[in-house]
């Protein structure tokens, strides 16, 4: 079957046999024959031969090729001889092993072999911890047994790796398999054990071995399995073009169920080359054909049949181009053990799998059904022949982004919802918190009327600065610093207090505020003074001191005159304030605002909600301070500042508050020398307020 | 039966899809450049003995599929790798954006390993996107040998791949000294090398 010269799609099951008809499936690699008939077929060949051990340099190609044109000549005659030669050949074996181990550690390169023998690490642990069930329910002796056994074994391979060429080495190994299985029947430290167990452990010892010496057995350099691999990867490559209509199998490519499960076969026949030992390499293969009959199942719509199976398995072979293939066929066929082989799922998959390779090497345009000509050309690459495959595969390949993108935007989708109820929430928790406080501030305001009040007149203080700024404002606070002494502040804010409390009272202000507002204000009069802005600092430093003048005034005149005069004293307090107020906030912006929201509070146009909220912040603070009352006397000022900035010129109120004040003391000039004297009766004044405080 | 090299040596290529890494390994395993683009599915590999202060090193270079569909199997491709060549595209600002994946990958499936980067397709200077200089800081950064190439042109593509050779050599022969067996002498220095007889196609 596998030497036809034009090999046929169709493989009938009993070709699958070996050659011998015992039954048992063949191979290629075996020329045919199942592993036992090769082994035997082997041996009659070597016997034929000068019966040396060294007989095989000439690789395995070429002997297959010897025993392919030999005629199989009558055994039996040789069956007597095979055996003897075995036996020998174990004993010797043995005996070998045995004598050489002391020496062949002694030689470094064994050594530095030997320890690179056990580099597989990873996969070694990863073995013994898959088999740790395995080993705790086995007896001590029985494990000893085993790993020495192992390790006698590994070094006995170690020896003839250089030397022996690969059959021998296969043979080796296969003798070593059945060795240990023999020794579990027949030693008597295996006896507990039930036929599950043993093949468990005979499994466990192939794997480990294998891991162990696949980097010496493994496409072994006295081999040519690498040019084959490199032949049939070039051969694969240019039979790109081929596609399932060519080897009539009925692949639907288009559909994506398909595509998925084609896929799904060639990534399990490209995990043949990751895989180290023969079983799990076999594995990946019966993985493999597995996929490819469920993709049959798909396309055809029903239970495939194995007519079917090799052309697909042909075409997935194609498709994938499994790296080292033959290399990893050959190591299979030599190295697993070859009863696996012989039998079951895994034979009759790893031999359709060399069925495959053999055609796909031996492919000709009567294969594909075409002419020679057209094949030539394809495979000249001239002509490309329409491929389902290759659409297919783009089609396919967009399709798997396709799916893909859809699950990126589904997330995002999802993602964005999330975050667009977050955003909802938020907004809602915001207008819930907007409400509140416009509640708790109409709250109280309700509270404390004190807010209402419409004083604001007395923008004096901006007015003046202007014709102040003459004067030379920065020395006042200075003097007047100097003059209270070191414990200014707290004088002057009870000076100030008092001051206000006094005008407040007098101008009949509600209850509370009276001590609270000045010292309030006077708190920011006095950080101001400490911004380090010069204009603004002369700017506040005159208005405090106008303030203080007014305030000086105001005492007088409360005292003097009740009502009449709190009405322009209240604003002039409050000048100050608002000035005081000016820096610390917006310094400019928040003024007017302010004021438009006092002036009009019911009558909001402003739509930006900051502003309302910042009134309505510092009417909460002030609320829930004990400094209430003195937000409205700020707001009061603000109001009257606004008043003034935009009814009249700034000097005419300042102007008439100045007078106001200072009606009593003395003249109502607007020039600096008269302020100055005004700011020096202030002083004095507040110095006799301190004086008869004190 | 005697090895025809002193050293075996495992190198992998990996980056994005379409970064020309069959390219690359076509231009140095064969020599020859095919602007076709067949999509590479797991992986290919090619063999090629190079000579290397008179010590013949055999490399055995995996191409690896760039698809993501194929990372499961490719990553298994990792496993006794002494060197990994990772190519972005440079006229591809994404596919050297990449590259700090692709080299997370490395550090996952491999403990040490030798590391090169490699900007293909450095042949058309009015398309490159990714400037030598950035390439270069990055490289830096992270510690590994930048080379430009041109798979099409044949720029460089030799240096690179001797360059990494190199590399491998230098960490193994590092490694035989750290561990310090007595005999040095196993290091085989033959004369007269007869090269490339196994050399493929």
């Amino acid at each position: 079957m596998y030497s036809t010269k034009n090999p046929s799609l169709r493989i009938n099951e009993a070709d699958l046999k070996c050659k011998n008809g015992c039954g048992y499936y063949g191979n290629a690699e075996w020329g045919g024959y199942c592993s036992q008939c090769h082994h035997e077929h082997l041996q009659r060949e070597r016997l034929k031969k000068t019966g040396s051990l060294r007989g095989f340099h000439h690789g395995e190609r070429g002997q297959i090729g010897d025993k392919r044109t030999k005629s199989p000549v009558g055994f039996s005659k040789f069956e007597e001889k095979k055996r003897q030669q075995a036996e020998k050949k174990t004993k010797q074996l043995l005996k070998l092993s045995v004598f050489r181990k002391s020496s062949s550690l002694k030689d470094s390169n064994r050594a530095e072999q030997w320890q690179e023998l056990y580099n597989a690490t990873p996969e070694l642990e990863k073995l013994k911890q898959d088999y740790q069930d395995l080993f705790s329910s086995l007896s001590q002796p029985v494990c000893h047994d085993v790993r020495k056994f192992i390790y006698s074994f590994n070094a006995n391979v170690l020896k003839y790796a250089d030397l022996s060429p690969v059959e021998e080495l296969s043979e080796i190994v296969q003798n070593f398999y059945q060795v240990f299985a023999k020794r579990m029947e027949a030693n008597s430290i295996y006896i507990d054990l039930n036929q599950e167990k043993k093949e468990m452990l005979l499994d466990y010892v192939e794997k480990y071995v294998m891991t162990c010496l696949y980097g010496i057995l493994f496409c072994p350099p006295s081999t040519t399995d690498e040019e084959k691999d490199l032949s049939i990867q070039n051969r694969i490559r240019q039979l790109n073009w081929v596609n399932s209509q060519h080897l009539d199998c009925r692949i639907n490519e288009t559909k994506s169920e398909v595509c998925d499960l084609v896929y799904t076969a060639i990534t399990d026949i490209l995990g043949m080359d990751s895989a180290k030992a023969p079983q799990d390499k076999l594995n990946c293969v019966v993985r493999c054909c597995r996929n490819i009959f469920l993709l049959l199942q798909q396309s055809v719509g029903g239970p495939a049949s194995a007519d079917e199976f090799l052309p697909a398995l042909i075409f997935i072979v194609l498709k994938a181009n499994p790296p080292r293939l033959k290399s990893n066929i050959n190591y299979i066929t030599r190295f697993c053990n070859a009863s696996r082989l012989m039998s079951g799922e895994g034979g009759y998959y790893f031999t359709n799998l060399c069925c495959a390779v053999s055609f796909i090497e031996n492919l000709t345009a009567e294969s594909l059904n075409m002419s020679a000509d057209e094949f030539e050309q394809y495979m000249s690459g001239e002509m490309v022949p329409p491929s389902t495959w290759e659409s297919a595969l783009m089609m396919c390949e967009g399709m798997h982004l396709m799916y893909e993108q859809l699950a990126m935007l589904e997330d995002l989708h999802n993602r964005y919802t999330c975050f667009g109820e977050g955003a909802s929430a938020l907004k809602e928790e915001m207008q819930k918190f907007k409400n509140d406080i416009t509640q708790e501030v109409s709250a109280v305001l309700a509270r404390t009327p004190l807010t209402i009040q419409p004083r604001k007149t007395p923008t004096d203080i901006d007015s003046e600065n202007p014709t102040c700024e003459a004067l030379p404002p920065p020395i006042v606070p200075q003097i007047v610093a100097p003059q209270l002494g070191l414990d200014l502040d707290s004088v002057k804010k009870t000076d100030l207090a008092e001051d206000m409390q006094l005008d407040i009272t007098t101008a009949s202000v509600p209850r509370d505020g009276l001590s609270l507002s000045p010292s309030f204000g006077f708190s920011r009069s006095l950080d101001e003074l400490m911004t380090p802005d010069d204009m603004f600092a002369t700017q506040e430093s005159l208005s405090f001191v106008q303030g203080l003048t007014s305030v000086s005034y105001d005492i007088d005149l409360s005292d003097l005159s009740a009502d009449n005069s709190y009405v322009e004293d209240v604003p002039a307090a409050d000048g100050c304030k608002s000035s005081v107020v000016f820096p610390l906030e917006a310094k400019e912006d928040l003024t007017p605002s302010l004021l438009d929201t006092t002036e009009s509070p019911t009558g909001d146009q402003l739509p930006s909600p900051i502003k309302p909220v910042c009134t309505g912040e510092y009417q909460g603070f002030a609320a829930q301070g004990w400094q209430i009352p003195s937000i409205p006397c700020e707001t009061g000022d603000t109001q009257s500042l606004n008043c003034d900035t935009c009814g009249k010129t700034d000097s005419a109120p300042s102007q008439v508050s100045v007078e106001r004040t200072v009606d009593s003391a003395a003249s109502v000039d607007r020039s600096a020398s008269q302020k100055q004297e005004t700011l020096a009766k202030v002083l004095s004044g507040l110095m006799t307020t301190f004086d008869s405080l004190f | 039966m005697a090895r025809e090299y002193d050293h075996l040596f495992k190198l992998l290529i990996i980056g994005d899809s379409g970064v020309g890494k069959s390219s690359l390994l076509l231009r140095f395993a064969d020599n020859t450049f095919s602007g076709s683009y067949i999509t590479t599915i797991g992986v290919d590999f090619k063999i090629r003995t190079v000579e290397i202060d008179g010590e013949r090193v055999k490399l055995q270079i995996w191409d690896t599929a760039g698809q993501e569909r194929f990372r499961t199997i490719t990553s298994t491709y990792y496993r006794g790798t002494h060197g990994v060549i990772v190519v972005y595209d440079v006229t591809s600002g994404d596919s050297f954006a990449n590259v700090k994946r692709w080299l997370h990958e490395i550090e996952q499936n491999c403990d040490v390993v030798n590391r090169i980067l490699v900007g293909n397709k450095n042949d058309a200077p009015d398309r490159k996107v990714v400037l030598t200089e950035d390439a270069q800081r990055f490289a830096d950064q992270m510690g590994i040998k930048l080379f430009e190439t041109s798979a099409k042109d044949n720029v460089n593509v030799e240096e690179m791949f001797m360059a990494i050779t190199k590399l491998v050599l230098k960490t193994k022969k590092e490694r035989k000294e750290r561990q310090a067996i007595q005999n040095n002498d196993t290091v085989n220095l033959r004369k007269g090398p007869k090269q490339n007889k196994k050399r493929c196609c």
